[in-house]
C-alpha cells in the first residue's frame, strides 16, 4: 500500500528551492492552461469580435451605392400618397451559405404631397409586427398592440417608443426608386441600426 | 481567510484529498521519463478545450460539415489557431502515446502488481486511436473521406460479422449523412465519455501502486508536488509549444470537399498508420487478403501486447518483452520511413503519380477556396457543387478524355500531361487549340495555316491522308492563303491584318478579348467585305466564300454554302454549334474533308458547357489569380499571355 503521509517539505535548505519549483508549476501550469482557453474564448466570442461583411450589400448594379435596391418603379406609385406595400429581398450571408435572392423584409412606399418618394420600414418599432396600412382612415396601424401612425410616419398615440423609420430613398433618370433597406432595433426610443 | 478555509474544509474534506493527490512520494525522485502520462492529460485537455469550441461552430452533415470547417479555418476570429492546435494536438497524442508505452515497457512497470493499469493503458490507447480514426472524417474532405474510407473497408473484411459492422458503423450501405453523425457522436461524446471514465481508473489504480521507479538510487526521494508536477508542466509547455508552431506556421489542411464521384488518387492514412499501410502493399502479405495483413496480424500483436504482464512472469519474459517491443517500433519506424520515401523521393510510376495527385488535389484545394470567396459564396447545396460546376477544373478534363485524342492544348492534354500512346508520346492529328479564337490564332490561321493545320498529315480519312485533303488543295483555304499571305505580310498591310484579327476575334465577343478597337474592327470589316488594301490585291475576298453574320448587323454578308460560316466564329454559341456538329454545312460539312466526330449526342448540355466555357475562359476567377487579357489593337506584336493554369504541375510540390 502506499504510505500516504506527507514528508514535511519545510526543512530550511530545501524550502527556498521548493518555493521556487511551487512558482515555477504554478505559472507554467498556468500558461499551458490558459493558452486555449483565451483562444477559445476569442473564438466563442467571434459573433461580436468579427465585423461582418453583408452579402451583396454592395447594393444592386445599376443603383446610386451600398445598400440600395431596385424596389419599384415610380410610376406604380398612387399620385394621391395611398402607401404601397412592398416585399424587400437580398442575398443573405448565414455563417458560410450564401442565400440568393431571400425576403428579409418590407417596405411601405409613397408619394408625399409635394411629390417626393418617402420610404418606411413596415416593421413596427413597438414590438417587431408588420404594420398594416388602413385605406378607410388613411393611417397605418400596428394589428399587434394599436401602435397607431400618420403617413408622414410619426406616432399618433403613447404605444410605439418612436416614429416609423424611415429610409433613404433615391429615384434615377427611368423612374426607378431605390431604397436602402434597413432594420432598426425595436422597443427603444433612438433608431439603433442592426447589423 | 484560514477559518473559512476550515470551514470549507469541514464540509467538503478538500484538505485531505489535496494531501492525496499532491503528496504522492517517488522513490527514486522525479524524473522526466515519468511526464508522458501527464503530457498525454495535457493533450486531452487541449482537445476537449478546443474540441468543445470547435463543437460551437461545426456541422455534421454531408452539406454543411467542409462548408462549416472552411468557415472556422478561414472566416472566424482565431478559428484557423484553435482547430490547428486540435488538429496537430491529436498527432502530439499518438507520439506521446508510443513514448508512454514504451517508457512503462522498458521499465517494466506493466509487470505485477501494475497488470490491471497496463491493460487499462492499452484499452486507453484503443479510445485514442478511435478518436483520430472518427475525427479524421469529420471535415468531410478528400483526404479525411477517402482515407476512412479505407478504414472502413478493413472493418467489413473481418470474418463472419464484417459487413454487418462496417454497415453499423458507415450508419447504411454506403457513406452518408448517418456516417457523419455516427462518427460525430463517437468522437465528441462517446469516445471522450469512456476516455475520461478509464483515465479516472487507470490513475486511480496506478496511485494505489504508486510509481514503479526502475532505479530507485537515482536521486533522493521526493514528492510530485512540487518536483515532478514541474517536469510535467515543463514537459506540456514543451508540447503546447510544438503545436502552437505548427498551427502557425503549417496550418492544419483543408482539402477539397469529399466528392464521392472524384477518386482521390493521392489518398494516405495520417502518418501513424502509414506503416501499415506499407506494410499491406508487400506481396507476401498482399498474397493472404486484406484480412490477413488488416486485421490478423495487428490483431496478434495486440494479443502479445496484451500478453506481456503473462510473458514477464517468466524469468527472460521481460527481456523478450523489451525485446519484442525495441524490434516492433524499429520495423514501424522503418515501414513509416520507407513509405514516406518512397512517396516523396521514389522514381516508380505509381510514386511519380502519386505526387502529381497530391499537386492537383492542393491546386482543386485551392480553387475550390477561390470559389468559395466569390460573391456567389457557397450554395445551400454544398460547397462540393462549386467543383463540379467548375469550368476551370472540369474543362480540361472532359477537354482530356474526349478531345486530346486527336489535339492538344500548349502541347499537351489539357490538364498538364503529355499525351502517350505505348510509352511514347504521340503525335496530334488535329489543330493544338490553347489560343484558339485569339488575335495570335487568327494570324497563323490567315498567314502561316499550314503549320496551324500540319497534324492533320498524322492521319488518314477514308484511305487518304487528311493533310493532302486539308492542306494540299488549291481551291482551299490553304490554297487562298499560300496565294495571298505575301500581300497580307507586307508592311503596309499591318493595319489591315491588324484589323482583320481584330474584327474577326471581335465576332466572338469574348471577355478574355475584350476590349476590341472599334477603329481597327471597321478596317477588318472593310477589308473582309471589299477587300481594302493598303497596297496589293487579294486574289478572292473573304466575304467571296465565307457567309458572316457581323455582330450587331442585321444582313448576312456573302452567301452559305462554299466555305465554313463564320458568324460569331470562336465565340460560345459557335464553339457550342461546331463541337455538336463539324460535319455539318455551316462548318466543315462542305467538301467532306471533316475527319472530326459530332459529340451532339455523345456530350451532355452539361459537359458541353463545362467545356466550352473552360475553352473561352469564361468562369469566376478573383482579381490576384486573373492573369491578364489579351489587348487589342497592337498592330504586329500579340500580347496575349499563355493560358498558364494549364502548366503541367511542378514534381516538386510537396505536401
Amino acid at each position: 500500500m502506499n504510505d500516504s503521509t506527507p514528508v514535511d517539505p519545510a526543512s530550511n535548505d530545501v524550502s527556498r528551492r521548493n518555493f521556487m519549483t511551487k512558482v515555477w508549476s504554478v505559472i507554467i501550469g498556468g500558461i499551458v492552461t490558459l493558452t486555449p482557453l483565451v483562444a477559445g474564448l476569442a473564438f466563442f466570442l467571434d459573433p461580436i469580435l468579427r465585423k461582418k461583411k453583408a452579402a451583396g450589400q454592395s447594393g444592386a448594379a445599376g443603383g446610386p451605392g451600398e445598400g440600395f435596391l431596385n424596389v419599384i418603379s415610380e410610376s406604380a406609385i398612387p399620385d394621391d400618397g395611398t402607401p404601397v406595400f412592398q416585399q424587400i429581398r437580398k442575398n443573405v450571408v448565414d455563417a458560410w451559405n450564401t442565400y440568393i435572392d431571400q425576403p428579409v423584409g418590407s417596405i411601405y412606399v409613397r408619394k408625399t404631397e409635394d411629390g417626393n418618394i418617402i420610404a418606411f420600414n413596415s416593421e413596427c418599432p413597438h414590438l417587431g409586427c408588420t404594420v398594416s396600412y388602413l385605406d378607410g382612415a388613411r393611417m397605418f396601424r400596428c394589428p399587434c398592440h394599436d401602435s397607431e401612425f400618420e403617413l408622414n410616419g410619426n406616432e399618433t398615440n403613447e404605444i410605439p417608443p418612436r416614429p416609423m423609420d424611415e429610409l433613404d430613398v433615391e429615384v434615377d433618370e427611368s423612374g426607378n426608386v431605390w431604397v436602402k433597406f434597413q432594420s432598426y432595433k425595436i422597443g427603444v426610443a433612438e433608431q439603433i441600426p442592426k447589423s | 481567510m484560514k477559518t473559512l478555509l476550515d470551514w470549507f474544509d469541514d464540509r467538503t474534506g478538500i484538505r485531505e484529498v489535496m494531501n492525496e493527490a499532491l503528496y504522492e512520494r517517488i522513490p527514486g525522485g522525479a524524473r522526466w521519463r515519468y511526464v508522458w502520462g501527464s503530457t498525454l492529460v495535457f493533450t486531452f485537455f487541449l482537445q476537449v478545450i478546443t474540441g468543445i469550441f470547435l463543437w460551437t461552430a461545426y456541422s455534421p452533415s454531408t452539406q454543411t460539415a467542409w462548408e462549416s470547417v472552411y468557415h472556422i479555418q478561414y472566416q472566424m476570429t482565431l478559428g484557423w489557431l484553435v482547430r490547428g492546435i486540435h488538429h496537430f494536438a491529436a498527432q502530439a497524442m499518438v507520439v506521446l502515446l508510443a513514448i508512454h508505452l514504451l517508457q512503462v515497457i522498458i521499465d517494466g512497470a506493466y509487470k505485477a502488481p501494475r497488470e490491471i493499469n497496463f491493460w487499462l493503458g492499452i484499452v486507453l490507447m484503443g479510445i485514442v486511436l478511435g478518436l483520430s480514426l472518427t475525427g479524421y472524417l469529420l471535415p468531410w474532405d478528400q483526404k479525411g473521406y477517402y482515407a476512412t474510407k479505407v478504414a472502413t473497408n478493413i472493418v467489413g473484411v473481418m470474418p463472419a460479422v464484417g459487413t454487418e459492422v462496417q454497415q453499423v458503423v458507415q450508419g447504411g450501405s454506403d457513406y452518408g449523412h448517418h456516417t457523419l453523425t455516427r462518427f460525430f457522436a463517437l468522437h465528441a461524446g462517446i469516445l471522450p465519455g469512456l476516455l475520461i471514465a478509464f483515465l479516472a481508473i487507470h490513475i486511480a489504480v496506478f496511485r494505489r501502486h504508486g510509481i514503479h521507479a526502475k532505479d530507485p538510487k537515482h536521486a533522493p526521494e521526493s514528492m510530485f508536488w512540487p518536483d515532478q508536477v514541474l517536469k510535467d508542466a515543463v514537459a506540456c509547455l514543451a508540447v503546447l509549444a510544438v503545436v502552437m508552431l505548427l498551427s502557425i506556421f503549417k496550418g492544419a489542411e483543408l482539402s477539397a470537399p469529399a466528392d464521392p464521384s472524384s477518386p482521390y488518387d493521392a489518398a494516405r492514412p495520417e502518418w501513424y498508420f502509414l506503416f501499415l499501410f506499407r506494410f499491406l502493399k508487400f506481396e507476401f502479405i498482399d498474397k493472404f487478403g486484406l484480412a490477413f495483413g488488416a486485421i490478423y496480424i495487428p490483431s496478434a500483436l495486440m494479443l502479445f501486447l496484451t500478453l506481456m504482464p503473462i510473458i514477464a512472469l517468466w524469468r527472460f519474459g521481460h527481456k523478450l518483452n523489451v525485446f519484442v517491443t525495441i524490434i516492433l517500433t524499429a520495423c514501424i519506424m522503418g515501414l513509416t520511413g520507407l513509405a514516406y520515401y518512397e512517396d516523396w523521393y521514389g522514381d516508380s510510376d505509381a510514386s511519380v503519380k502519386f505526387r502529381k495527385d497530391v499537386a492537383a488535389a492542393h491546386h482543386d484545394a485551392e480553387r475550390v477556396r477561390e470559389l468559395a470567396q466569390a460573391p456567389a459564396g457557397i450554395p445551400p447545396e454544398g460547397a462540393v457543387s462549386l467543383l463540379r460546376n467548375d469550368p476551370l477544373t472540369q474543362g480540361p478534363k472532359i477537354f482530356a478524355k474526349r478531345c486530346a485524342s486527336c489535339h492538344r492544348y500548349n502541347g499537351h492534354d489539357g490538364t498538364g500531361e503529355l499525351v502517350m500512346v505505348d510509352g511514347e508520346p504521340a503525335d496530334p492529328t488535329a489543330a493544338d487549340l490553347g489560343n484558339f479564337g485569339s488575335r495570335e490564332w487568327v494570324e497563323a490561321i490567315l498567314t502561316d495555316y499550314q503549320t496551324v493545320f500540319a497534324p492533320t498529315r498524322n492521319t488518314t480519312k477514308d484511305g487518304t491522308n487528311l493533310g493532302e485533303l486539308f492542306l494540299d488543295a488549291e481551291y482551299e483555304m490553304a490554297g487562298w492563303v499560300k496565294e495571298n499571305k505575301e500581300t497580307l505580310l507586307m508592311p503596309e498591310n499591318k493595319e489591315i491584318l491588324a484589323g482583320l484579327k481584330e474584327f474577326l476575334v471581335a465576332q466572338s465577343a469574348r471577355e478574355e478579348f475584350a476590349p476590341y478597337d472599334e477603329k481597327l474592327v471597321a478596317i477588318g470589316r472593310d477589308a473582309f467585305e471589299n477587300g481594302t488594301l493598303n497596297k496589293g490585291e487579294f486574289t478572292t475576298n473573304c466575304v467571296d466564300c465565307h457567309d458572316i453574320k457581323v455582330r450587331g448587323e442585321e444582313e448576312a454578308l456573302g452567301f452559305p454554302g462554299s466555305a465554313p460560316v463564320l458568324t460569331g466564329y470562336a465565340g460560345e454559341a459557335w464553339l457550342k454549334s461546331f463541337i455538336s456538329n463539324p460535319g455539318a454545312e455551316e462548318h466543315y460539312g462542305y467538301g467532306d474533308k471533316n475527319a472530326m466526330p459530332a459529340f451532339e449526342d455523345s456530350l451532355s448540355d452539361r459537359e458541353m458547357n463545362l467545356l466550352v466555357k473552360w475553352m473561352i475562359d469564361d468562369y469566376y476567377q478573383s482579381d490576384e489569380s486573373h492573369h491578364g487579357d489579351s489587348t487589342s489593337g497592337e498592330a504586329a506584336a500579340d500580347t496575349e499571355e499563355p493560358d498558364t493554369d494549364q502548366e503541367p504541375e511542378s514534381e516538386s510540390d510537396n505536401e
